[in-house]
């Protein structure tokens, strides 16, 4: 799964997701991609699963490209611990998604299989997300 | 050469983010044209004309007539602004092109002998770096889309511009290097695949170790 190599701090804050994606909303590698239309926090193990969906999917052809990546550690409290007494230790890694946000893209597959690839992914995300192709350009 | 499409515009008196919302509403794109040696003209256009033309292959290599009060200025798009969430157009920019001087233009590549690559028959993926090339014509030669030949091309290798055969009158963009246009991956081994299984299978215990080492890309 995906997680940083080191952090400046331990724990972050919990934070909001407002408003819509400034940058990386368009596709930049593949003819095709996966767009978010709701914010959410995607975990590790959402995008890995969503990942493992496309790849299998696939099989060997096409190539994927992961265009978010978890750099929020996100702690919890132990099982029945009465409240208090500090924050709870990081348990996984999650990604603040905004609308707008390409999170995966696709090449070397044709539209009808990239479409399918991503609805089984979609399957495993907890956002609402969309099939993008390409604007204006070519038939790769 | 691709066919030049006219489309319709109207000038537009108040510009801004309110006026421009208020004109988005009612189904107007608003746009700005300028170069040459005329002044700007902010103009308005359909927003669904442009929107299916902008959906065409091509649309930054075409050339189009704009009616502006009765009078055709000849532009290529420059630039167009979308909506990050639904992809909406919500401004266009266009640049006036004069007949006689050369232009660079963003031309599509289409991908020719796919069947016949012996690297794509092995089962290697096709990576295409560039899907658009930066050529440096007049108007009156700017190509619907520039050909390149897979037909020989096996794993590990690559395309590079210098490999596409331009039509007469036409050349790469100034102060450019041969870049690479395509290249043919290796296929991932069935082993790869299977280890990938495994992986689910073990579970949570390896998760946490496997670090962020392949970071965005997966083949």
């Amino acid at each position: 799964m995906l997680s940083p190599k080191k952090t400046k701090f331990r724990k972050a804050f919990k934070g909001r997701i407002h408003g819509n994606a400034k940058g990386g909303t368009s596709l930049n590698f593949g003819a095709f991609g996966m767009k978010a239309l709701s914010p959410e926090r995607i975990t590790a193990r959402q995008i890995e699963s969503a990942r493992r969906a496309m790849t299998r999917y696939l099989k060997r052809e096409g190539r994927i490209w992961i265009r978010i990546f978890p750099d929020v550690p996100v702690s919890q409290k132990p099982a029945e611990v009465r409240q208090g007494k500090g924050k709870g230790s990081p348990e996984y890694w999650a990604c603040r998604v905004k609308p707008g946000r390409i999170m995966f893209e696709i090449g070397g597959v044709s539209r009808e299989k990239a479409e399918k690839a991503v609805e089984l992914a979609a399957a495993k995300l907890p956002n609402k997300v969309k099939f993008v192709s390409r604007i204006g350009e070519g038939d790769s | 050469m691709s066919e030049r499409v006219t489309l319709e515009a109207q000038k537009r008196e108040s510009t801004g983010t309110g006026n421009s919302r208020a004109y988005r509403n009612e189904g107007l794109l608003p746009a700005v044209i300028y170069g040459g040696n005329a002044a700007v003209d902010h103009v308005l256009m359909e927003e669904k004309v442009f929107t299916q033309e902008l959906h065409k292959e091509g649309f930054f290599a075409k050339l189009f007539d704009i009616k502006v009060d009765g009078k055709n200025q000849m532009v290529l798009t420059k630039d167009v602004q979308f909506h990050p969430v639904t992809e909406r157009p919500l401004h266009a920019d266009f640049v006036r092109v004069d007949e006689k001087s050369k232009i660079v233009v963003s031309i599509p590549v289409h991908f020719e002998g796919k069947e016949k690559s012996p690297g794509l028959k092995r089962g290697g993926v096709l990576n295409v770096v560039r899907a658009v090339v930066g050529l440096y014509c007049s108007p009156a030669n700017i190509p619907t889309h520039v050909t390149v030949d897979l037909t020989t091309l096996n794993v590990g290798e690559t395309v590079h511009f210098s490999a596409i055969n331009l039509p007469e009158g036409v050349e790469q963009e100034p102060n450019q290097r041969d870049y690479t246009i395509a290249n043919i991956l290796a296929p991932r081994l069935e082993k790869a695949v299977e280890e990938t299984a495994d992986e689910e299978a073990e579970g949570e215990e390896a998760e946490g170790e496997e670090g962020s080492k392949e970071a965005s890309t997966e083949e």
